[in-house]
């Protein structure tokens, strides 16, 4: 792909603090289960039935989608980013519809760190920032424990720094 | 709570120095609140002396007697309730309450926290002519009180004084100033039109139409009940919103607009100036060739769900002269005129046919001014200040066009800014650039320079 289009979505200077590639073999996995569940047990219930051709379709299909959800989600991965700077954080994430959020540390409302069982069994966390509006969504997932932390401390710490209220 | 003083006083002072005194409510007040009961109670009555027929004519008798007395009792109590209901104005300029026939209770209404005077005629009080009176004042929980009944044109004498008090005391706690000057008003006519003119309702008037023509040659009257349900929509908005907006009245002081508006019940909204976070104006289609506008704000902690939290409407329709000049005194230092709005490319036009032409950004030190849409077109104006993100996305399409949008998110409320498909490196300098205002913007407020200390406290701050 062209890079220079992308320099759009590059902070002004220095690069981007990657996320953990872990994040990808956690929603690959999720991905895999969905795979086995869905077409696999679909495709069983249709050759059970006597449906061949569709069961071999619905079997084909399910597998280059999940093998295309696969490539994506290693892309996706590859895509976030943020940036901590002195008076605010950059996020950025997406492929197709691409995003850059920039969130004041004075606007920050509540800094959310949260780890689900899977994410935990990987070592895996989101940090997600909260301002007075709904739709400032700066979440960053896949971060490693300690990094989340300590994320999550110099957030709070510039927010009392930089607060201003409403 | 303050506000409502409970004392458990077994006289009603009158007022001092000769002032207002305890006034009751119409004597007919306890008729009308039986009368609701009536039709209920008589039919338990006859229900049971059709089954209680067969017994001896002592037990019937027993039981009409003990109907009887209930009610003689039910009608004492009524009376008594009323007796001891009464209201007045103290001498602070507050409304005061007194109820209660063995627990008495008083009640004081602070008027400069009105939030609403709810004047009501039910059903059973209108052949008599009297009104119910529900006065509320912000606050949670049990923060309305009703008075009823009353002869209408005394309901609305009392309903108009605890405005034109609400009035005087809000605009500068408590202390009696003259009249606050009445910024704008909403005309009638104009409002009706602005309705009937907006695109929606025109466009399902003209749909009506059209299906009845169209059906009327082909097929006779078939399509008449599709008609009532596509013409009868838009009236129904009309009529509604109609009462909600019906003498539509702004006055105030520099840091709160009072709003008065509805058609019956009159409601009293304050806006506080502080708070607003974005304003917006919309044109409706059929709106521009009257030069009209709709002016619509985002203030924090006015939205949510619960209506009564605040107002986000400022104008329902008014003219772009009127409109600027309320938004002046609202954002101080606004001026439209000064501002050059920069146009988004040509090539955008692949992407928005139709809008390409209108898309535009300006900023300067203050405010940040977007504008979108063609046939409702959007003008948007936010204070650096009040920026909390901002965002710059990019679909495949706007990237095969080196495109992108610009957002700012704002506190949750019917404004949104955002100026699509601006060229993409435009869009991500600007982007960088209204972070840095709203951090300096911030900054030079929180260090005394525009700001409203008080007024900028929102209920989420941490």
């Amino acid at each position: 792909m062209p890079h220079q289009i992308d320099s759009v979505f590059r902070p002004e200077s220095g690069d981007w603090h990657p996320v953990s590639p872990r994040l990808a073999t956690a929603r690959r996995l999720v991905a895999t289960m969905w795979w086995l569940l869905l077409t696999l047990g679909a495709s069983v219930l249709l050759v059970g039935f006597g449906f061949r051709s569709a069961g071999l379709v619905a079997v084909m299909s399910g597998t280059v989608l999940y093998l295309w959800s696969w490539w994506l989600i290693g892309r996706r991965v590859r895509s976030f980013g943020y940036q901590e700077r002195s008076e605010d954080l950059l996020v950025t994430s997406g492929i197709m519809f691409r995003r850059l959020v920039i969130v004041p540390y004075g606007r920050m409302q509540l800094v959310d760190v949260r780890a689900g069982p899977l994410d935990r069994r990987l070592g895996l966390t989101t940090v997600q920032l909260h301002t007075a509006a709904a739709t400032s969504d700066a979440a960053i997932p896949g971060l490693e424990p300690v990094a989340a932390a300590g994320l999550r401390d110099r957030l709070a710490a510039a927010g009392e720094t930089h607060s201003a209220g409403l | 709570m303050s506000r409502e003083g409970c004392a458990d006083r077994a006289e009603v002072p009158p007022g001092p120095d000769g002032g207002p005194r305890p006034t009751r409510t119409h004597p007919l007040t306890p008729l009308v609140r039986g009368v609701q009961f009536g039709p209920a109670g008589f039919g338990m009555g006859l229900a049971w002396v059709g089954s209680a027929a067969s017994e001896s004519p002592a037990v019937v008798a027993v039981g009409v007697a003990a109907g009887v007395m209930f009610a003689v009792a039910a009608a004492a109590v009524g009376w008594l309730v009323w007796s001891r209901f009464t209201y007045w104005f103290d001498s602070d300029g507050d409304l005061r309450v007194a109820s209660g026939i063995l627990q008495r209770r008083e009640r004081r209404l602070q008027v400069s926290r009105l939030q609403s005077v709810d004047l009501t005629q039910p059903l059973l009080a209108r052949p008599f002519g009297l009104a119910s009176l529900k006065v509320e004042v912000a606050g949670a929980g049990e923060s309305h009180v009703r008075i009823e009944y009353l002869r209408l044109p005394e309901a609305e004498a009392l309903r108009s004084a605890i405005l034109r008090r609400s009035e005087s005391a809000d605009s500068s706690d408590g202390a009696l100033v003259p009249e606050p000057a009445t910024l704008a008003r909403v005309d009638d006519s104009e409002l009706v039109l602005s309705l009937l003119l907006r695109t929606s309702t025109a466009a399902l008037v003209v749909l009506s139409v059209v299906i009845l023509g169209g059906t009327a040659i082909s097929s006779g009257f078939s399509a008449v009940p599709l008609a009532v349900v596509s013409g009868g929509v838009p009236v129904v908005s009309v009529v509604l919103d109609y009462a909600k907006f019906h003498g539509f009245t702004i006055s105030g002081a520099s840091d709160v607009l009072l709003i008065r508006r509805g058609l019956g019940t009159t409601v009293l909204d304050t806006v506080p100036v502080g708070r607003i976070h974005a304003v917006g104006f919309t044109e409706s289609w059929l709106w521009r060739r009257m030069g009209w506008v709709r002016v619509e704000l985002d203030v924090a902690g006015a939205s949510g769900g619960d209506d009564r939290l605040g107002t986000t409407m400022l104008l329902p329709v008014t003219s772009w002269s009127v409109a600027l000049d309320l938004v002046s005194l609202v954002l101080p230092g606004f001026d439209l005129s000064n501002a050059a709005l920069d146009p988004v490319p040509r090539r955008a036009r692949w992407r928005a046919p139709l809008q390409w032409a209108h898309l535009g950004l300006a900023d300067d030190e203050s405010f940040a001014i977007g504008r979108r849409g063609r046939i409702t077109r959007r003008l948007v104006v936010v204070p650096h200040g009040r920026i909390q993100s901002v965002r710059v996305s990019r679909g495949p399409l706007q990237r095969a066009l080196r495109l992108a949008s610009l957002h700012l998110d704002l506190v949750p409320g019917p404004v949104r800014f955002l100026v699509p498909h601006m060229d993409d490196v435009r869009a991500r300098t600007a982007a960088g650039r209204l972070a840095d205002r709203a951090v300096l913007a911030r900054r030079t407020e929180s260090s005394g320079g525009r700001g409203r200390p008080d007024a900028s406290r929102g209920p989420g701050d941490g």
